[in-house]
């Protein structure tokens, strides 16, 4: 910070990520309006307080573990070497708060200079991602979990389990990038299929909603109880998504590896080049193919289009740095039509009960697109190290099954065992019937009845 | 000034000027509280959910269900 380039280099960056942070946050509001816009009337409050309620208690425990779990994991530990040390991602560190990057008493090696700056707004960052994790499992779960055991998932994934997986695959020295060549650049796996693969595994466990299937087996449809409010939060995660984007970029780098050489870039999370437009193309034909293909499958309904554009997106994003935007559009194409296919298979086949399709369009779309950068990708490198394994369809369909099934299917499918035998998991039959916000609700509902009562003897009066 | 201040002067922020907050120190001592905080809010949630539901599902037991289950 004592000349003007480099001082310009680090505030550019510390006000890049704090502008993602504010994108991000519509991700949250698109969450909400979209869940409270399925959610059937007399369980409205509950539903969106459900989700709300991640915005504290993910972060708070995103500050006391989840960013120090970034930085200690990424080698397992026990893989490519022990916990790394990670001072200033500490709860009780210095550096995690506001701090001029004067150094330490106790720490002298530390680089306060850099951390003061950008810790910060790169945790919040992170935190942003851990409130996503964690609203994608909110909407599949609507109108019959009780909320405290929502809330302990919420925590689990948010500030747990997506935190090691992205240690592990989305790092720059992660173990799987190291030995797998895991390449998931927008994080189809480590958000998308991770939060898609817990949801699965608490839906399996929570059972269905009551009267969602009929006796021969086949799924009775909930009409969306406001579609304007489910497009206006799809639209608003579209927008938050840019800032998903321009969030997993480092923004401004010396890319060359050779000394006494300099070329600035933009990079990925693993330091590896690209630019802001190259996502940006291929963000837009991505949505663009899962639109297209969601409409096309779903003969013009607007619930399946504007999830496919956001599976098309998901579909497409560990590859996104690189792809051309017609291959972008292909594999969201591609990905959304599996994950629809695949939805309704699981739907009648398991009783899978979920409510917004997160499991399809985050979990199916983030796996498949995670699997297909593998093909694509093949031979690319992973990281700038040469020493680091390449991009391989193995390395990638191995990452697949560690994000979906080990990271996001099976500890969210013990944990809600253990719920469920503790009775914690659903709520009540009667409660579940009457409505979660009744009897709010019921004297709501004689509310409207005694309106239109009086409304209907007021008109029989004037016509007689 | 107060014992938790921790800045003297801005002159020189490079050098001088680390953590801005004051009570530096206490750091430690303040996850803990927050944790116990975060903790027992946790525990005490799950009781009133629970006692909530109790004091409902006590409510709606014994009614028809035309009286339950309100048109939506």
């Amino acid at each position: 910070m004592d000349n003007e380039l480099s001082a310009l280099t680090v505030i550019f960056t510390e006000f890049y990520y704090w502008v993602t942070v504010v994108f991000m946050f519509l991700i949250h509001v698109g969450f909400c309006l979209y869940e409270v816009s399925v959610s059937r009337r007399k369980n409205m409050v509950h539903t969106l307080m459900k989700n709300a309620m991640i915005v504290p208690l993910v972060t708070v425990t995103f500050f006391f573990f989840g960013w120090w779990l970034y930085f200690a994991f990424q080698n397992g530990p026990g893989i490519t070497g022990g916990l790394k040390s990670a001072p200033w991602s500490e709860p009780w560190s210095e550096l995690m708060g506001p701090h001029m990057g004067g150094k330490p008493a106790g720490d002298p090696e530390l680089d306060t200079a850099t951390w003061a700056r950008l810790n910060g707004v790169f945790w919040a960052a992170f935190l942003l991602f851990s409130w996503t994790a964690a609203s994608v499992l909110s909407g599949a779960v609507i109108e019959r979990i009780r909320s405290g055991a929502f809330w302990i998932f919420a925590v689990f994934v948010g500030s747990v389990t997506w935190v090691i997986d992205a240690a592990w695959g989305w790092s720059d020295t992660g173990w799987m990038v190291q030995k797998l060549g895991y390449h998931d650049a927008y994080a189809s796996g480590v958000i998308h299929a991770v939060a898609g693969g817990s949801a699965l595994a608490i839906l399996s466990q929570l059972g269905p909603r009551v009267g969602r299937f009929r006796a021969d087996g086949t799924p009775r449809n909930f009409p969306l109880q406001n579609p304007w409010l489910a497009v206006i939060g799809l639209f608003l995660i579209y927008a938050g998504f840019w800032g998903f984007y321009a969030a997993c970029n480092v923004p401004i780098i010396d890319v060359d590896t050779d000394e006494g050489r300099t070329f600035f870039s933009a990079t990925t999370i693993y330091l590896t080049p690209t630019t802001l437009s190259a996502i940006t193309f291929n963000f837009l034909t991505a949505l663009a193919g899962g639109m297209l293909t969601g409409y096309f499958l779903s003969k013009g309904e607007a619930f399946w289009t504007f999830s496919g554009g956001l599976g098309g997106i998901i579909a497409a994003s560990a590859g996104n740095d690189l792809y051309h935007p017609l291959q972008a559009f292909l594999i969201a194409v591609l990905g959304v039509a599996a994950a629809y296919r695949l939805h309704y298979w699981v739907e009648r086949k398991f009783k899978i009960d979920d409510a917004v399709v997160a499991v399809a369009v985050h979990g199916y779309c983030g796996t498949i697109g995670v699997i297909v950068a593998g093909f694509v990708l093949w031979g690319y490198p992973s990281s700038p190290d040469p020493s680091f394994a390449k991009i391989t369809p193995w390395g990638q369909t191995a990452g697949a099954v560690i994000m979906f099934g080990l990271l996001g299917f099976l500890p969210c499918f013990i944990l809600a065992k253990i719920l469920k035998s503790f009775g914690l998991l659903r709520i009540p039959l009667e409660v579940e019937v009457a409505g979660l916000d009744h009897p709010v609700h019921k004297e709501e509902a004689d509310q409207v009845r005694e309106l239109i009562a009086a409304e209907r003897e007021e008109f029989r009066a004037a016509s007689r | 000034m107060s014992v938790l201040c921790q800045i003297e002067t801005w002159g020189n922020p490079a050098v001088d000027v680390g953590p801005l907050y004051p009570g530096v120190g206490s750091e430690g001592f303040l996850v803990l509280v927050c944790v116990v905080a975060w903790l027992g809010w946790t525990v005490w949630q799950i009781k009133a959910e629970n006692k909530e539901y109790a004091e409902q599902v006590a409510a709606l037991r014994g009614r028809s269900a035309e009286e339950v289950v309100v048109e939506d």
